[in-house]
């Protein structure tokens, strides 16, 4: 018997010991797909994103100190690469970007103008209280700046509109430094976490990406407008960014960062890469270029699309449903198929299997 | 006549056999370790926060079908039942009214798995039918607080009695050898092929989980192992042996896989197997710690554990064992994609199978079309468990029809677009989507399901 399992220790060991020399190329380094997400998408895009901001703050600045309102297209221009630029980072709701929760304190919409006023008009609010979730942050801004609103029209020349402007470019400010500062320390935490349990990095990102994907993206940016809640009847207003009218500049910066957060960059890893190294052949092709095709067809329709997504969705809803279902499409390949490959559970609750 | 002879002989050393006179020793370690794994196991789930997480999170619960009448009791209730849990523990371990205890832990153990389908794990249903066995069996005959009320002590049962509980471990093991010979486990090392790489930042064995033949070697040594290692654990010569394997084999389960508490059990019950000797030594071992007096006086198990109606129920109970299982052969030739069959028979670790599902729920009259998609009513294990398992996608399409139902007076129709991947092999359509589910008949699953 001992006899037995000595010799098939040693065949087990030969056999590895082959395999050795020729097929290193199988592993993996998670680690690193890790690390290069982070030194080369995550913080780059949280500078970016606090840089806007500065931009955004000081543009402001010239308007209030000067009362040049000359430089209202500056502040403008400054607030929609902001909210581009969040695009960028919002679904990254995982370490930092969780604990100081930027996406339910910095894109909730649609935003209240009821609450926005009675908040200016009063001068006494807690920006971060559970009540102003929806007069805060991207969405208020856009109103403020953007609203043809005949009582917010003279807004520059009323000191108490400004200061709620500056209150909320603070709150953007602080809250986006501390992330991007306690990201410079979280990094080595984040790479070392290279498991793929439940908590586990690559368990946090794959379901960050999915779950803002869904709920966000399809529902929140395209579906819920276009009515797929209320009986097909379009909920215009609940546009993100309605005011500025760049819903649409918006949904395709997202989808954009989605791309280039799945293939990080030529010289680092991403999933892309995990992917195209795991066996996952799909249909005639492999998963991860399918996941890739299906982006650029949303990213493509999206650009061919002429106007705003709000006269899209009155006048070419057939085709805004058409993008939608490919949105929706991309679900099944990054929530069915991906974590199937990854072995990623979709799931934040750490319960057992069997 | 001389057959008659043969086999009435036979019949009679089978019988005499299991009516061996034995020491109750094996029994009573057999209570202390499934008394203490299982209180270790509750309190882990509880110090998890995992019944606020999984029960009281919940809005809507998957119920059995057929056990309907099973209801989320609230969340003083659910806290109540596994307290309860608890202190039945401690009274099964101190062997205190143990039989009683032992049903209410069986009935509570059970309810509270009952409530939630989205749950169901097949360790679990293993303790519920351990714990029903256990309900009619001498456990507490000796080394307990019943043996000191009583005043007697029943140190000498029948083999049978042992015998059962080895019996069940080994249909366990049995079974989930027989589900591992399938095509995909054997020859394609599926899915361990998907889930071993997954493991390669383990310390020095890493790398070598990267490599197809260790998955290969895997799948072909669990399916071995379970086929037979039952088989090796009741053989004098090869005991030792087996029990090592039972070790390495739940252990590497254990670091390579998220299953909690199942590898420590599957390896602590197993201890049964092992000889009376033994057993007694571990149990004289056991008594040193403790002040334990022996006054006690020796006396024959009473009859009742030996009566016909308690041995009726027992033969019911591992008939159903043995055929249960099996059902899934009356329903489908592919139970991965249709899983009629597919629960309460042993199955495990055996598919990577993942989904998606959203309903379209259509009400002609009041001219209401909605897209519903299960993630804002549900807690995610729902979710994810949901979305391939077909029985609980036609059980939310009828919550979601009860629900409109409720709102607006008129039945809906509810379709659903739904895909599922098995064995990381590229998603497929999963149900017909122009079904209408609010009527499905749970036994016709397969007929609402698109061809694999």
């Amino acid at each position: 018997m001992k006899k037995y399992i000595y010799l098939l220790m040693i065949l087990f060991l030969i056999s590895c010991n082959e395999k050795d020399n020729n097929t290193n190329e199988d592993n993996f380094d998670r680690a690193k797909m890790l690390s290069d997400y982070s030194e080369n998408y995550i913080i780059p895009n949280y500078q970016s994103f606090y840089n806007s901001i500065i931009t955004l703050e000081e543009s402001f600045i010239i308007i209030n100190n000067n009362d040049d309102t000359q430089e209202i297209e500056t502040f403008k221009n400054a607030f929609i690469d902001t909210y581009l630029k969040w695009q960028r980072v919002g679904f990254l709701t995982y370490g930092p970007g969780e604990s100081n929760s930027l996406l339910p304190i910095f894109n909730s919409f649609p935003t209240s103008a009821q609450k926005i006023k009675s908040n200016i008009q009063s001068g006494e609010y807690n920006l971060l209280s559970a009540g102003n979730t929806d007069a805060i942050s991207l969405p208020a801004l856009d109103y403020l700046i953007f609203s043809t609103d005949e009582e917010i029209i003279e807004k520059y020349n009323n000191p108490n509109f400004k200061k709620y402007i500056s209150d909320l470019i603070n709150l953007l400010k602080t809250n986006t430094d501390k992330t991007l500062n306690e990201w410079q320390t979280f990094k080595i935490n984040f790479s070392e976490n290279n498991g793929n349990s439940v908590g586990s990095s690559l368990s946090r990102i794959v379901n960050s990406y999915n779950m803002y994907w869904e709920k966000d993206l399809r529902d929140g940016k395209i579906g819920i407008p276009l009515g797929i809640r209320t009986n097909g009847q379009p909920q215009t207003m609940r546009l993100e960014g309605v005011y500025s009218q760049k819903s649409l500049e918006l949904l395709k910066e997202s989808i954009k960062a989605y791309i280039d957060f799945f293939n990080n960059g030529e010289n680092s890893l991403g999933l892309y890469d995990y992917l195209n190294n795991r066996r996952n052949a799909y249909g005639d092709g492999t998963l991860h270029q399918k996941i890739n095709d299906n982006f650029n067809n949303i990213y493509k329709r999206l650009s061919e699309i002429n106007g705003t997504l709000e006269d899209n969705i009155d006048n070419n809803t057939d085709e805004l449903i058409s993008i939608y279902q490919d949105i929706q499409k991309q679900i099944i390949f990054l929530k069915v198929d991906m974590p199937a490959i990854l072995g990623v559970s979709i799931t934040y609750a750490s319960n057992d299997g069997d | 006549m001389q057959a008659m002879m043969v086999i009435n002989k036979a019949s009679n050393r089978i019988i005499n056999s299991l009516k061996k006179e034995v020491d109750i020793a094996p029994l009573v370690v057999f209570r202390l370790l499934f008394a203490s794994i299982m209180l270790i196991s509750i309190i882990r789930f509880i110090s998890y926060n995992w019944i606020e997480e999984l029960y009281i999170n919940a809005s809507y619960h998957f119920n059995f079908i057929g056990f309907e009448f099973v209801k989320f009791p609230g969340e003083l209730g659910i806290y109540i039942l596994f307290s309860i849990l608890i202190i039945s523990l401690l009274f099964i371990l101190f062997g205190y009214y143990y039989h009683i205890s032992m049903a209410i832990f069986f009935i509570v153990f059970t309810y509270i798995e009952l409530i939630e389908k989205s749950l169901y794990l097949n360790h679990y249903y293993f303790i519920s039918v351990c714990s029903f066995l256990l309900i009619f069996l001498p456990l507490s005959g000796h080394f307990s607080l019943d043996e000191k009320i009583r005043k007697k002590s029943y140190t000498i049962v029948n083999n049978w009695h042992i015998l059962t509980i080895k019996v069940l471990i080994s249909i366990v093991y049995f079974y989930a050898g027989i589900a591992k010979l399938n095509y995909d486990w054997l020859f394609e090392a599926m899915p361990l092929k998907l889930w071993l790489p997954y493991n390669s930042h383990i310390l020095l064995v890493g790398k070598y989980l990267e490599y197809e033949i260790t998955a290969y070697i895997f799948s072909w040594f669990g399916a071995l192992y379970d086929l037979t290692i039952w088989a090796f654990l009741f053989w004098d010569k090869t005991r030792r042996y087996a029990y090592f394997f039972v070790i390495v084999f739940h252990l590497s389960t254990a670091i390579l896989f998220q299953i909690g508490m199942f590898p420590y059990i599957m390896t602590l019950l197993p201890l049964i197997f092992f000889s009376e000797q033994i057993h007694i030594k571990i149990l004289n071992k056991i008594k040193s710690y403790f002040i334990y007096a022996t006054k006690k006086i020796s006396t024959k198990l009473p009859n009742i554990f030996n009566n016909k109606i308690f041995i009726s129920i027992i033969m019911l109970f591992f008939t159903f064992q043995f055929l249960f299982p099996l059902r899934s052969k009356f329903y489908t030739n592919d139970i991965f994609w249709t899983e009629q069959g597919y629960r309460f028979s042993w199955r495990v670790m055996l598919v990577e199978k993942t989904g998606w599902v959203n309903y379209k729920l259509i009400d002609k009259e009041n001219n209401i079309i909605k897209n519903i998609d299960p993630i804002y009513e549900l807690i995610d294990v729902q979710v994810k468990q949901m979305a391939f398992q077909p029985d609980m996608i036609i059980q939310y399409a009828k919550h979601l029809a009860e629900i409109h139902y409720k709102n607006y007076g008129t039945m809906p129709e509810v379709y659903v677009n739904s895909y599922v991947s098995i064995n990381g092999s590229g998603s497929k359509k999963y149900f017909k989507s122009d079904i209408n589910l609010v009527k499905a008949d749970y036994n016709n699953i397969s007929d609402y399901l698109e061809e694999r």
